[in-house]
Protein backbone atom coordinates (compact mmCIF):
# COMPACT_ATOMS: atom_id res chain seq x y z
CA UNK A 1 0.00 0.00 0.00
CA UNK A 2 2.85 2.37 0.86
CA UNK A 3 4.22 1.98 -2.66
CA UNK A 4 1.02 3.03 -4.41
CA UNK A 5 0.44 5.96 -2.04
CA UNK A 6 3.98 7.10 -2.82
CA UNK A 7 3.14 6.72 -6.48
CA UNK A 8 0.00 8.87 -6.06
CA UNK A 9 1.95 11.63 -4.32
CA UNK A 10 4.80 11.40 -6.82
CA UNK A 11 2.25 11.87 -9.60
CA UNK A 12 0.60 14.78 -7.76
CA UNK A 13 4.03 16.38 -7.54
CA UNK A 14 4.72 15.79 -11.23
CA UNK A 15 1.34 17.19 -12.18
CA UNK A 16 1.38 20.36 -10.07
CA UNK A 17 5.09 20.77 -9.25
CA UNK A 18 4.21 20.93 -5.53
CA UNK A 19 7.77 20.36 -4.41
CA UNK A 20 9.04 23.16 -6.63
CA UNK A 21 6.39 25.46 -5.20
CA UNK A 22 7.48 24.59 -1.67
CA UNK A 23 4.27 22.78 -0.68
CA UNK A 24 5.72 19.24 -0.62
CA UNK A 25 8.83 18.21 1.26
CA UNK A 26 9.22 15.00 -0.74
CA UNK A 27 6.47 12.75 -2.15
CA UNK A 28 7.73 9.93 0.11
CA UNK A 29 7.51 12.13 3.19
CA UNK A 30 3.98 13.27 2.28
CA UNK A 31 2.91 9.66 1.61
CA UNK A 32 4.17 8.50 5.01
CA UNK A 33 2.43 11.40 6.72
CA UNK A 34 -0.79 10.72 4.85
CA UNK A 35 -0.79 7.00 5.63
CA UNK A 36 -0.29 7.82 9.29
CA UNK A 37 -3.22 10.26 9.31
CA UNK A 38 -5.56 8.33 7.03
CA UNK A 39 -4.98 4.57 7.13
CA UNK A 40 -6.18 2.52 4.18
CA UNK A 41 -9.43 0.61 4.60
CA UNK A 42 -9.04 -2.77 2.81
CA UNK A 43 -12.74 -2.69 1.82
CA UNK A 44 -12.32 0.58 -0.03
CA UNK A 45 -11.27 0.80 -3.69
CA UNK A 46 -8.06 2.64 -4.55
CA UNK A 47 -9.86 5.36 -6.53
CA UNK A 48 -12.26 6.23 -3.70
CA UNK A 49 -9.44 6.07 -1.13
CA UNK A 50 -7.34 8.32 -3.39
CA UNK A 51 -10.14 10.84 -3.71
CA UNK A 52 -10.87 10.78 0.02
CA UNK A 53 -7.30 11.03 1.27
CA UNK A 54 -6.15 13.64 -1.21
CA UNK A 55 -9.10 15.87 -0.37
CA UNK A 56 -8.59 15.52 3.40
CA UNK A 57 -4.82 15.68 3.15
CA UNK A 58 -4.71 18.94 1.20
CA UNK A 59 -7.22 20.50 3.60
CA UNK A 60 -5.10 19.37 6.55
CA UNK A 61 -1.96 20.82 4.99
CA UNK A 62 -3.71 24.13 4.20
CA UNK A 63 -3.50 24.15 0.42
CA UNK A 64 -6.05 26.96 0.24
CA UNK A 65 -3.93 29.29 2.36
CA UNK A 66 -0.84 28.24 0.44
CA UNK A 67 -2.52 29.33 -2.81
CA UNK A 68 -3.54 32.70 -1.43
CA UNK A 69 -0.02 33.35 -0.13
CA UNK A 70 1.66 32.35 -3.39
CA UNK A 71 -0.74 33.76 -5.94
CA UNK A 72 1.74 36.48 -6.93
CA UNK A 73 4.76 34.15 -7.09
CA UNK A 74 6.27 33.70 -10.51
CA UNK A 75 6.60 29.94 -9.97
CA UNK A 76 2.94 29.64 -9.03
CA UNK A 77 1.90 31.61 -12.10
CA UNK A 78 4.07 29.39 -14.30
CA UNK A 79 2.46 26.33 -12.70
CA UNK A 80 -1.02 27.63 -13.57
CA UNK A 81 0.12 28.26 -17.15
CA UNK A 82 1.27 24.64 -17.44
CA UNK A 83 -1.98 23.33 -15.91
CA UNK A 84 -4.00 25.36 -18.42
CA UNK A 85 -1.94 24.14 -21.35
CA UNK A 86 -2.38 20.54 -20.21
CA UNK A 87 -6.11 21.07 -19.98
CA UNK A 88 -6.10 22.40 -23.52
CA UNK A 89 -4.29 19.27 -24.73
CA UNK A 90 -7.15 17.23 -23.26
CA UNK A 91 -9.63 19.44 -25.12
CA UNK A 92 -7.82 18.92 -28.41
CA UNK A 93 -8.06 15.17 -27.86
CA UNK A 94 -11.68 15.25 -26.73
CA UNK A 95 -13.36 17.81 -28.96
CA UNK A 96 -14.42 17.96 -32.60
CA UNK A 97 -11.81 19.46 -34.91
CA UNK A 98 -12.68 23.03 -35.85
CA UNK A 99 -12.61 24.26 -39.46
CA UNK A 100 -9.83 26.68 -38.52
CA UNK A 101 -7.73 23.74 -37.32
CA UNK A 102 -8.53 21.76 -40.45
CA UNK A 103 -6.78 24.43 -42.54
CA UNK A 104 -4.17 25.82 -40.17
CA UNK A 105 -3.09 23.16 -37.64
CA UNK A 106 -1.27 19.84 -38.01
CA UNK A 107 -3.10 16.58 -37.41
CA UNK A 108 -3.84 15.92 -33.70
CA UNK A 109 -2.97 19.51 -32.95
CA UNK A 110 -4.81 22.79 -32.82
CA UNK A 111 -4.52 26.54 -33.19
CA UNK A 112 -8.04 27.04 -31.85
CA UNK A 113 -6.87 25.75 -28.45
CA UNK A 114 -3.49 27.45 -28.46
CA UNK A 115 -2.69 29.50 -25.36
CA UNK A 116 0.15 31.96 -25.78
CA UNK A 117 2.05 33.46 -22.85
CA UNK A 118 0.62 36.92 -23.62
CA UNK A 119 -2.94 35.64 -23.58
CA UNK A 120 -2.26 33.72 -20.37
CA UNK A 121 -0.97 36.89 -18.70
CA UNK A 122 -4.27 38.60 -19.53
CA UNK A 123 -6.33 35.67 -18.22
CA UNK A 124 -4.22 35.44 -15.06
CA UNK A 125 -4.38 39.15 -14.32
CA UNK A 126 -8.14 39.18 -14.80
CA UNK A 127 -9.00 36.02 -12.89
CA UNK A 128 -6.24 35.48 -10.35
CA UNK A 129 -5.33 39.10 -9.55
CA UNK A 130 -8.10 39.40 -6.97
CA UNK A 131 -8.95 35.80 -6.18
CA UNK A 132 -12.33 35.14 -4.63
CA UNK A 133 -12.51 31.36 -5.04
CA UNK A 134 -11.01 28.96 -2.48
CA UNK A 135 -9.02 25.98 -3.69
CA UNK A 136 -8.81 23.25 -1.12
CA UNK A 137 -6.95 20.86 -3.42
CA UNK A 138 -4.87 21.15 -6.60
CA UNK A 139 -7.73 19.33 -8.31
CA UNK A 140 -10.09 22.20 -7.41
CA UNK A 141 -7.52 24.64 -8.76
CA UNK A 142 -7.38 22.61 -12.00
CA UNK A 143 -11.17 22.65 -12.23
CA UNK A 144 -11.17 26.42 -11.82
CA UNK A 145 -8.61 26.72 -14.64
CA UNK A 146 -10.77 24.40 -16.71
CA UNK A 147 -13.86 26.55 -16.18
CA UNK A 148 -11.89 29.66 -17.16
CA UNK A 149 -10.71 28.00 -20.35
CA UNK A 150 -14.34 27.31 -21.26
CA UNK A 151 -14.93 31.02 -21.64
CA UNK A 152 -11.92 31.61 -23.88
CA UNK A 153 -11.59 28.47 -26.01
CA UNK A 154 -11.89 27.40 -28.78
CA UNK A 155 -10.68 30.66 -30.26
CA UNK A 156 -12.83 32.11 -33.01
CA UNK A 157 -11.45 32.06 -36.53
CA UNK A 158 -11.16 35.87 -36.44
CA UNK A 159 -8.96 35.76 -33.32
CA UNK A 160 -6.73 33.07 -34.83
CA UNK A 161 -6.32 35.08 -38.04
CA UNK A 162 -5.39 38.19 -36.06
CA UNK A 163 -2.67 36.17 -34.28
CA UNK A 164 -1.33 35.19 -37.72
CA UNK A 165 -1.43 38.83 -38.84
CA UNK A 166 0.37 39.89 -35.65
CA UNK A 167 3.06 37.31 -36.43
CA UNK A 168 2.56 35.34 -33.20
CA UNK A 169 5.24 32.65 -33.38
CA UNK A 170 3.41 29.63 -31.82
CA UNK A 171 0.57 30.00 -34.33
CA UNK A 172 2.92 30.23 -37.29
CA UNK A 173 4.95 27.26 -36.06
CA UNK A 174 1.85 25.06 -36.09
CA UNK A 175 1.04 26.24 -39.60
CA UNK A 176 4.55 25.52 -40.85
CA UNK A 177 4.22 21.97 -39.54
CA UNK A 178 0.81 21.75 -41.19
CA UNK A 179 2.09 22.61 -44.67
CA UNK A 180 5.12 20.32 -44.57
CA UNK A 181 3.36 17.12 -45.61
CA UNK A 182 1.20 19.13 -48.03
CA UNK A 183 4.41 20.41 -49.58
CA UNK A 184 5.70 16.85 -49.97
CA UNK A 185 2.37 15.73 -51.46
CA UNK A 186 2.25 18.58 -53.99
CA UNK A 187 5.90 18.14 -54.96
CA UNK A 188 5.36 14.40 -55.38
CA UNK A 189 2.23 14.91 -57.50
CA UNK A 190 3.70 17.60 -59.69
CA UNK A 191 7.31 16.66 -60.00
CA UNK A 192 7.30 12.91 -59.49
CA UNK A 193 10.12 10.88 -58.03
CA UNK A 194 13.06 12.71 -56.60
CA UNK A 195 10.79 15.31 -55.01
CA UNK A 196 12.48 14.79 -51.65
CA UNK A 197 15.60 16.55 -52.93
CA UNK A 198 13.89 19.90 -53.12
CA UNK A 199 10.69 19.49 -51.04
CA UNK A 200 12.39 20.74 -47.87
CA UNK A 201 13.75 23.82 -49.65
CA UNK A 202 10.33 24.54 -51.15
CA UNK A 203 8.78 24.12 -47.73
CA UNK A 204 11.10 26.57 -45.99
CA UNK A 205 10.80 29.08 -48.88
CA UNK A 206 7.01 28.81 -48.74
CA UNK A 207 7.02 29.40 -44.96
CA UNK A 208 9.03 32.62 -45.41
CA UNK A 209 6.92 33.91 -48.34
CA UNK A 210 3.53 33.18 -46.77
CA UNK A 211 4.58 34.74 -43.47
CA UNK A 212 5.78 37.92 -45.21
CA UNK A 213 2.59 38.12 -47.22
CA UNK A 214 0.15 37.65 -44.34
CA UNK A 215 1.99 40.00 -41.98
CA UNK A 216 2.38 42.72 -44.65
CA UNK A 217 -0.09 45.50 -45.35
CA UNK A 218 -0.72 44.14 -48.84
CA UNK A 219 -2.67 41.12 -47.51
CA UNK A 220 -6.35 40.94 -48.52
CA UNK A 221 -8.81 42.41 -46.04
CA UNK A 222 -11.16 39.40 -45.98
CA UNK A 223 -8.56 36.88 -44.85
CA UNK A 224 -9.73 33.53 -43.45
CA UNK A 225 -8.20 30.16 -42.58
CA UNK A 226 -8.99 28.66 -45.97
CA UNK A 227 -7.47 31.60 -47.84
CA UNK A 228 -4.19 31.32 -45.86
CA UNK A 229 -3.74 27.68 -46.82
CA UNK A 230 -4.78 28.54 -50.40
CA UNK A 231 -1.94 31.05 -50.64
CA UNK A 232 0.50 28.50 -49.27
CA UNK A 233 -0.65 25.89 -51.80
CA UNK A 234 -0.47 28.52 -54.55
CA UNK A 235 3.12 29.38 -53.64
CA UNK A 236 4.05 25.69 -53.63
CA UNK A 237 2.43 25.14 -57.01
CA UNK A 238 4.22 28.12 -58.52
CA UNK A 239 7.53 26.85 -57.20
CA UNK A 240 6.92 23.43 -58.73
CA UNK A 241 5.82 25.05 -61.98
CA UNK A 242 9.05 27.06 -62.11
CA UNK A 243 11.00 23.87 -61.52
CA UNK A 244 9.01 22.13 -64.26
CA UNK A 245 9.83 24.90 -66.70
CA UNK A 246 13.48 24.67 -65.80
CA UNK A 247 13.49 20.95 -66.37
CA UNK A 248 11.35 21.29 -69.52
CA UNK A 249 9.41 18.30 -68.48
CA UNK A 250 6.66 17.53 -70.98
CA UNK A 251 4.59 15.42 -68.61
CA UNK A 252 3.62 18.34 -66.35
CA UNK A 253 0.38 19.98 -67.35
CA UNK A 254 1.37 23.51 -66.41
CA UNK A 255 -1.74 25.19 -67.83
CA UNK A 256 -4.05 23.23 -65.60
CA UNK A 257 -2.37 24.34 -62.39
CA UNK A 258 -4.54 26.77 -60.46
CA UNK A 259 -3.59 29.28 -57.84
CA UNK A 260 -6.79 29.06 -55.81
CA UNK A 261 -7.59 26.11 -53.62
CA UNK A 262 -10.35 24.23 -55.38
CA UNK A 263 -12.67 21.52 -54.11
CA UNK A 264 -10.53 19.04 -55.98
CA UNK A 265 -7.46 20.31 -54.12
CA UNK A 266 -9.31 19.97 -50.90
CA UNK A 267 -10.00 16.34 -51.67
CA UNK A 268 -6.44 15.76 -52.81
CA UNK A 269 -4.56 17.49 -50.06
CA UNK A 270 -6.81 17.51 -47.01
CA UNK A 271 -9.10 14.54 -47.21
CA UNK A 272 -6.80 12.21 -49.06
CA UNK A 273 -5.40 9.47 -46.80
CA UNK A 274 -2.31 9.34 -49.00
CA UNK A 275 -1.33 12.89 -48.03
CA UNK A 276 -1.61 12.41 -44.30
CA UNK A 277 1.53 13.37 -42.47
CA UNK A 278 1.72 9.86 -41.06
CA UNK A 279 2.54 8.67 -44.59
CA UNK A 280 5.63 10.83 -44.59
CA UNK A 281 7.76 9.21 -41.93
CA UNK A 282 10.23 12.06 -41.68
CA UNK A 283 7.37 14.43 -40.86
CA UNK A 284 5.59 12.06 -38.57
CA UNK A 285 6.91 13.33 -35.27
CA UNK A 286 6.84 16.80 -33.79
CA UNK A 287 7.69 17.77 -30.22
CA UNK A 288 5.21 20.64 -30.26
CA UNK A 289 2.35 18.21 -30.77
CA UNK A 290 3.64 15.84 -28.09
CA UNK A 291 5.05 17.85 -25.23
CA UNK A 292 4.97 21.28 -23.73
CA UNK A 293 8.58 22.43 -23.73
CA UNK A 294 7.93 24.78 -20.81
CA UNK A 295 6.90 21.85 -18.63
CA UNK A 296 10.11 20.44 -17.15
CA UNK A 297 8.47 17.14 -16.16
CA UNK A 298 7.21 16.69 -19.71
CA UNK A 299 10.58 17.55 -21.29
CA UNK A 300 12.49 15.27 -18.93
CA UNK A 301 9.92 12.52 -19.06
CA UNK A 302 9.94 12.55 -22.83
CA UNK A 303 13.70 12.09 -22.92
CA UNK A 304 13.30 8.87 -20.98
CA UNK A 305 10.33 7.85 -23.14
CA UNK A 306 12.51 8.09 -26.27
CA UNK A 307 15.52 6.49 -24.60
CA UNK A 308 13.66 3.65 -22.95
CA UNK A 309 11.10 2.89 -25.66
CA UNK A 310 12.85 1.15 -28.56
CA UNK A 311 9.69 1.50 -30.66
CA UNK A 312 9.73 5.29 -30.51
CA UNK A 313 10.35 6.92 -33.94
CA UNK A 314 13.26 8.95 -32.54
CA UNK A 315 14.87 6.17 -30.47
CA UNK A 316 17.42 5.17 -33.13
CA UNK A 317 18.34 8.76 -33.88
CA UNK A 318 18.95 9.39 -30.18
CA UNK A 319 20.93 6.25 -29.42
CA UNK A 320 22.79 5.62 -32.68
CA UNK A 321 26.26 4.18 -32.02
CA UNK A 322 25.82 4.26 -28.24
CA UNK A 323 23.72 1.13 -27.65
CA UNK A 324 26.40 -0.82 -25.70
CA UNK A 325 27.25 2.16 -23.56
CA UNK A 326 23.57 2.84 -22.87
CA UNK A 327 23.25 -0.69 -21.47
CA UNK A 328 25.90 0.22 -18.86
CA UNK A 329 24.15 3.52 -18.20
CA UNK A 330 20.91 1.65 -17.50
CA UNK A 331 22.69 -0.77 -15.19
CA UNK A 332 24.16 2.06 -13.19
CA UNK A 333 21.29 4.55 -13.14
CA UNK A 334 18.25 2.26 -13.09
CA UNK A 335 19.47 -0.83 -11.27
CA UNK A 336 21.84 1.11 -9.05
CA UNK A 337 24.77 -1.24 -9.77
CA UNK A 338 28.17 0.20 -8.86
CA UNK A 339 30.87 0.84 -11.49
CA UNK A 340 33.03 -1.89 -9.92
CA UNK A 341 30.22 -4.43 -10.15
CA UNK A 342 29.59 -3.58 -13.82
CA UNK A 343 33.32 -3.95 -14.54
CA UNK A 344 33.29 -7.28 -12.70
CA UNK A 345 30.34 -8.45 -14.81
CA UNK A 346 32.01 -7.43 -18.05
CA UNK A 347 35.63 -8.36 -17.34
CA UNK A 348 35.45 -11.03 -14.66
CA UNK A 349 38.07 -11.23 -11.91
CA UNK A 350 40.80 -8.65 -12.38
CA UNK A 351 43.47 -7.20 -10.11
CA UNK A 352 42.65 -4.38 -7.70
CA UNK A 353 44.77 -1.92 -9.66
CA UNK A 354 43.09 -2.84 -12.94
CA UNK A 355 39.67 -2.66 -11.29
CA UNK A 356 40.32 0.90 -10.09
CA UNK A 357 41.48 1.87 -13.55
CA UNK A 358 38.53 0.20 -15.34
CA UNK A 359 35.96 1.59 -12.89
CA UNK A 360 37.30 5.12 -13.42
CA UNK A 361 37.17 4.58 -17.19
CA UNK A 362 33.58 3.32 -16.98
CA UNK A 363 32.54 6.27 -14.85
CA UNK A 364 33.95 8.65 -17.43
CA UNK A 365 32.29 6.69 -20.23
CA UNK A 366 28.83 6.81 -18.57
CA UNK A 367 29.24 10.51 -17.88
CA UNK A 368 30.13 11.18 -21.53
CA UNK A 369 27.24 9.03 -22.81
CA UNK A 370 24.83 10.94 -20.60
CA UNK A 371 26.11 14.26 -21.90
CA UNK A 372 25.99 13.08 -25.52
CA UNK A 373 22.42 11.81 -25.12
CA UNK A 374 21.27 15.08 -23.60
CA UNK A 375 22.94 17.11 -26.35
CA UNK A 376 21.32 14.92 -28.98
CA UNK A 377 17.94 15.21 -27.26
CA UNK A 378 18.04 19.02 -27.24
CA UNK A 379 19.09 18.97 -30.90
CA UNK A 380 16.17 16.64 -31.69
CA UNK A 381 13.82 19.01 -29.89
CA UNK A 382 15.07 21.82 -32.08
CA UNK A 383 14.92 19.71 -35.24
CA UNK A 384 11.42 18.33 -34.68
CA UNK A 385 9.91 21.28 -32.88
CA UNK B 1 -4.25 -1.31 -22.67
CA UNK B 2 -2.42 -4.34 -24.01
CA UNK B 3 -3.71 -7.59 -22.51
CA UNK B 4 -4.60 -5.73 -19.31
CA UNK B 5 -1.26 -3.89 -19.16
CA UNK B 6 -1.10 -0.30 -20.32
CA UNK B 7 1.01 -0.08 -23.48
CA UNK B 8 4.22 1.92 -23.73
CA UNK B 9 2.38 4.91 -25.17
CA UNK B 10 0.03 5.02 -22.20
CA UNK B 11 2.90 4.74 -19.72
CA UNK B 12 4.76 7.47 -21.62
CA UNK B 13 1.68 9.71 -21.48
CA UNK B 14 1.33 8.91 -17.79
CA UNK B 15 4.94 9.98 -17.13
CA UNK B 16 4.67 13.14 -19.22
CA UNK B 17 1.33 14.24 -17.70
CA UNK B 18 -0.65 13.83 -20.90
CA UNK B 19 -3.47 11.79 -19.41
CA UNK B 20 -6.76 13.09 -18.07
CA UNK B 21 -7.43 12.64 -14.34
CA UNK B 22 -9.71 9.67 -15.06
CA UNK B 23 -7.09 7.97 -17.27
CA UNK B 24 -4.43 8.66 -14.66
CA UNK B 25 -6.50 7.04 -11.91
CA UNK B 26 -7.11 4.02 -14.12
CA UNK B 27 -3.33 3.64 -14.69
CA UNK B 28 -2.70 3.98 -10.95
CA UNK B 29 -5.29 1.30 -10.21
CA UNK B 30 -3.44 -0.99 -12.60
CA UNK B 31 -0.08 -0.13 -11.05
CA UNK B 32 -1.51 -0.98 -7.65
CA UNK B 33 -2.16 -4.54 -8.76
CA UNK B 34 0.68 -5.04 -11.28
CA UNK B 35 4.20 -5.03 -9.95
CA UNK B 36 5.61 -5.50 -13.46
CA UNK B 37 4.17 -2.19 -14.71
CA UNK B 38 4.98 -0.48 -11.44
CA UNK B 39 8.58 -1.58 -11.89
CA UNK B 40 8.60 -0.23 -15.46
CA UNK B 41 7.36 3.17 -14.25
CA UNK B 42 9.88 3.12 -11.41
CA UNK B 43 12.75 2.34 -13.77
CA UNK B 44 11.81 5.12 -16.19
CA UNK B 45 11.42 7.62 -13.40
CA UNK B 46 14.66 6.52 -11.79
CA UNK B 47 16.48 7.00 -15.10
CA UNK B 48 14.92 10.46 -15.51
CA UNK B 49 15.84 11.56 -11.99
CA UNK B 50 19.40 10.21 -12.14
CA UNK B 51 20.11 11.90 -15.42
CA UNK B 52 18.48 15.25 -14.75
CA UNK B 53 19.23 15.62 -11.02
CA UNK B 54 22.93 15.87 -11.77
CA UNK B 55 22.14 18.35 -14.49
CA UNK B 56 20.10 20.41 -12.09
CA UNK B 57 23.11 20.87 -9.84
CA UNK B 58 25.19 22.13 -12.76
CA UNK B 59 22.36 24.30 -14.02
CA UNK B 60 21.92 25.88 -10.60
CA UNK B 61 25.57 26.91 -10.53
CA UNK B 62 26.23 29.85 -12.77
CA UNK B 63 29.23 29.92 -15.08
CA UNK B 64 30.86 32.45 -12.74
CA UNK B 65 30.51 30.12 -9.74
CA UNK B 66 31.87 27.19 -11.75
CA UNK B 67 34.88 29.26 -12.82
CA UNK B 68 35.44 30.35 -9.21
CA UNK B 69 35.28 26.73 -8.05
CA UNK B 70 37.75 25.45 -10.66
CA UNK B 71 41.26 24.38 -9.60
CA UNK B 72 42.88 26.63 -12.20
CA UNK B 73 41.07 29.62 -10.77
CA UNK B 74 42.09 28.70 -7.23
CA UNK B 75 45.75 28.34 -8.29
CA UNK B 76 45.64 31.67 -10.16
CA UNK B 77 44.04 33.36 -7.16
CA UNK B 78 46.75 31.94 -4.81
CA UNK B 79 49.53 33.21 -7.12
CA UNK B 80 47.93 36.66 -7.34
CA UNK B 81 47.48 36.88 -3.54
CA UNK B 82 51.10 35.76 -2.92
CA UNK B 83 52.40 38.24 -5.47
CA UNK B 84 50.29 40.95 -3.84
CA UNK B 85 51.64 40.20 -0.37
CA UNK B 86 55.24 40.14 -1.65
CA UNK B 87 54.78 43.45 -3.43
CA UNK B 88 53.20 45.03 -0.34
CA UNK B 89 56.03 43.92 1.97
CA UNK B 90 58.67 45.03 -0.53
CA UNK B 91 57.04 48.41 -1.01
CA UNK B 92 56.68 48.92 2.78
CA UNK B 93 60.36 48.14 3.36
CA UNK B 94 61.39 50.44 0.53
CA UNK B 95 59.25 53.30 1.91
CA UNK B 96 60.68 52.90 5.44
CA UNK B 97 64.20 52.95 4.04
CA UNK B 98 63.52 56.07 1.96
CA UNK B 99 61.98 57.89 4.93
CA UNK B 100 65.02 57.09 7.09
CA UNK B 101 67.40 58.36 4.40
CA UNK B 102 65.36 61.53 3.89
CA UNK B 103 65.36 62.15 7.65
CA UNK B 104 69.09 61.74 7.81
CA UNK B 105 69.60 64.21 4.93
CA UNK B 106 67.28 66.70 6.67
CA UNK B 107 69.18 66.38 9.96
CA UNK B 108 72.51 66.89 8.20
CA UNK B 109 71.19 69.93 6.33
CA UNK B 110 69.86 71.44 9.58
CA UNK B 111 73.31 71.24 11.12
CA UNK B 112 74.90 73.01 8.11
CA UNK B 113 72.23 75.70 7.52
CA UNK B 114 70.29 76.61 10.66
CA UNK B 115 66.72 77.09 9.78
CA UNK B 116 65.43 80.60 9.13
CA UNK B 117 62.70 81.31 11.67
CA UNK B 118 59.97 83.70 10.68
CA UNK B 119 59.48 86.46 13.24
CA UNK B 120 56.07 86.90 14.73
CA UNK B 121 54.67 90.18 15.99
CA UNK B 122 54.66 89.72 19.77
CA UNK B 123 53.81 91.95 22.77
CA UNK B 124 57.53 92.64 23.13
CA UNK B 125 57.56 93.99 19.57
CA UNK B 126 54.59 96.21 20.36
CA UNK B 127 56.38 97.70 23.31
CA UNK B 128 59.43 98.37 21.13
CA UNK B 129 57.39 100.17 18.51
CA UNK B 130 55.51 102.16 21.13
CA UNK B 131 58.83 103.25 22.48
CA UNK B 132 60.05 104.20 19.01
CA UNK B 133 56.96 105.85 17.54
CA UNK B 134 54.92 106.89 20.55
CA UNK B 135 51.36 106.23 21.68
CA UNK B 136 50.06 106.25 18.07
CA UNK B 137 51.20 102.74 17.66
CA UNK B 138 49.14 101.54 20.60
CA UNK B 139 47.04 98.51 19.87
CA UNK B 140 43.57 99.28 18.62
CA UNK B 141 44.43 102.82 17.35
Amino acid sequence: MKRIIEEIFTKENERYNLRGLGFFKTPEHEAALCLKEFPFDPLESLSSYRERILDKYYRLRGFSLFCREHIRDEMFEKGIFIIMKRELVQRIKGSKRTDTDKYLAPENDSVSFLLTEKQFQEIYALNFGCIRATFNTPEELRQYCDSLLNTYFPLEEKSVISEFINNTTPFWEKFYIKIRPICSAICFRMSGAGFQNFADDFWSDTCVVINRFITSESRPSNLNARSIISYAVGILKNKNRELGRLRRKANIDIDNLKYKLTDEDEELFFNNPATLSSNFKSHDFHFSTNIDIQDQYAVRGYFVVILYNEEHPLHNELTEGLQDKIANLFLHYIDGISYEEIVHRNKGDITEKEMAKEAARLRQEIKRVKETLLKRYYKLMEKYR
Amino acid sequence: MNGGHPNMEKISDYLTNRLSIEEEISVQEHLHSCSECMEKVRRMRSLRDSIFDGQDKTEEESTFIRIVKSTAFKAAAAVIILAGITLFIRESLRTTEEVTIQYQIFQEREQIDPPLYIDTFSTEDSLYYIEQYGEDFEEGK
